[in-house]
């Protein structure tokens, strides 16, 4: 379904009643939390670099067991990583309730756009002078991310509710966001909420 | 100055050309009129190979996959000593490997005289256009797929980003990058055409320019 709220508004709202531990992979600054204030979740921050609770690197399977946490949110964390397929599961594998991701729809109109003007994507998919680590390495596009979830949720028996977030940072987005275009071209970012069946 | 440490702004321009013909044909081209030996890295069915002087060349080739004289994973460093061949040649490769400066930086050290590196340029007209039209790349090789291929793209490779790549690493690991040939694409404007059209100062930007060829000597 198509919103304007953005990413961490969804969040925020689908685990409102919810109580336990919620952890924010790829967290950063912990913009999420922000938006937790009213939530009786317990919140915890993980990511690749120090300073937070935990440091789990994706490309690897983690150190935890299944079905640690209520909620696992993963916001534009996964086209960072080469083992995506793996790295998902494995968010699923230590999901309880619900495991929220996010990635951008890096075939929206506003990219392509860009695309054929600069000949240049965004500035994640730089190929610089010199290593650099904090890169998309996939290129994330409307109908195969939606594919590839829509796999991987199947073969781990989970339900699933797509958002499509027509927020962008791009200069044409807030026009493109009100055309009369289908959501592959109109969405910026696609919100996953992934509910892990009872059973 | 030691060429490894002189600022990327000071190393002469390379010699940029166009070219009509494939990237095979154009390397081979390249290498017509010298001998050694030569080591093909990311080789596949050795097309290369065939096009050579055997002769004047002992042709090696390296793949990720076995049934290759080497086989050689570029994403780590590589167990062969110092400037171990005469050329090496990676055509289409670097793009695939995750660690594109480490493998850059393998290869002119395993080389002797003459590294030579085909990178392709994503951000072509006719790329561009099937982009915004169809949202894909032409090629399949930036598919996210529900299961993991291995043979990607890993790098979104931009001409002015290939370039300063190029330039920046050539410089660091001691090679003087000598010659840039630029082949162009074909599938919207003739290349007969696309090299008049260039040669009018048009089309300079690598609006047309499928891959980039670059030549690198060691001094």
């Amino acid at each position: 379904m198509f919103t304007w709220a953005s990413k961490y508004q969804i969040v925020a709202e689908c685990i409102a009643n919810m109580s336990g531990i919620l952890v924010d992979v790829g967290a950063r600054d912990r913009v999420l939390r922000q938006h937790l204030q009213a939530s009786k979740l317990q919140y915890l921050s993980s990511d690749i670099v120090p300073g937070h609770d935990f440091r789990w690197d994706l490309e690897k399977p983690l150190d935890v067991p299944d079905n640690s946490f209520e909620v696992v949110v993963a916001l534009d964390v996964l086209e960072h990583i080469e083992r995506i397929h793996d790295a998902f599961r494995e968010l699923i594998r230590i999901t309880k309730e619900k495991l929220f991701v996010s990635f951008p729809n890096m075939t929206c109109l506003s990219f392509r756009l860009h695309f054929f003007r600069y000949g240049q994507l965004s500035g994640k998919y730089t190929l610089p002078t010199v290593p650099q680590d904090d890169r998309h390495r996939w290129l994330t596009s409307y109908p195969q991310v939606c594919t590839f979830v829509q796999h991987v949720v199947q073969t781990a028996r989970c339900d699933v509710q797509r958002y499509d977030i027509l927020q962008g940072y791009s200069r044409w987005q807030p026009l493109i966001s009100y055309l009369p275009l289908p959501a592959a071209l109109r969405t910026y970012t696609i919100l996953f909420e992934i509910t892990k069946s009872a059973a | 100055m030691a060429s490894s440490s002189r600022p990327v702004s000071d190393q002469p321009r390379p010699l940029k050309t166009y070219s009509r013909k494939d990237k095979y044909t154009i390397v081979a081209d390249l290498l017509r009129g010298k001998t050694g030996t030569l080591l093909d890295v990311g080789a596949r069915d050795r097309v290369l190979g065939r096009l050579l002087d055997p002769h004047a060349f002992t042709y090696y080739s390296a793949d990720l996959s076995p049934g290759h004289d080497y086989q050689l994973n570029l994403e780590e460093k590589l167990p062969l000593p110092d400037h171990s061949f005469d050329f090496v040649v990676a055509l289409d490769v670097l793009e695939h490997v995750e660690h594109i400066h480490l493998a850059f930086q393998e290869l002119a050290r395993i080389t002797r005289k003459c590294l030579i590196i085909v990178l392709p340029n994503i951000a072509t007209l006719p790329r561009r256009w099937s982009f915004l039209w169809r949202g894909n790349l032409g090629t399949g090789k930036y598919d996210l797929l529900t299961e993991h291929q291995g043979d990607r793209h890993r790098w979104l490779t931009v001409y002015p980003e290939i370039n300063a790549f190029v330039n920046a690493n050539s410089a660091q690991a001691g090679l003087n990058l000598d010659r840039v040939v630029e082949e162009l694409e074909s599938s919207i404007i003739p290349r007969r055409i696309a090299i008049r059209l260039i040669s009018f100062g048009l089309f300079r930007n690598g609006l047309l320019t499928g891959r980039c060829i670059y030549v690198m000597t060691r001094k």
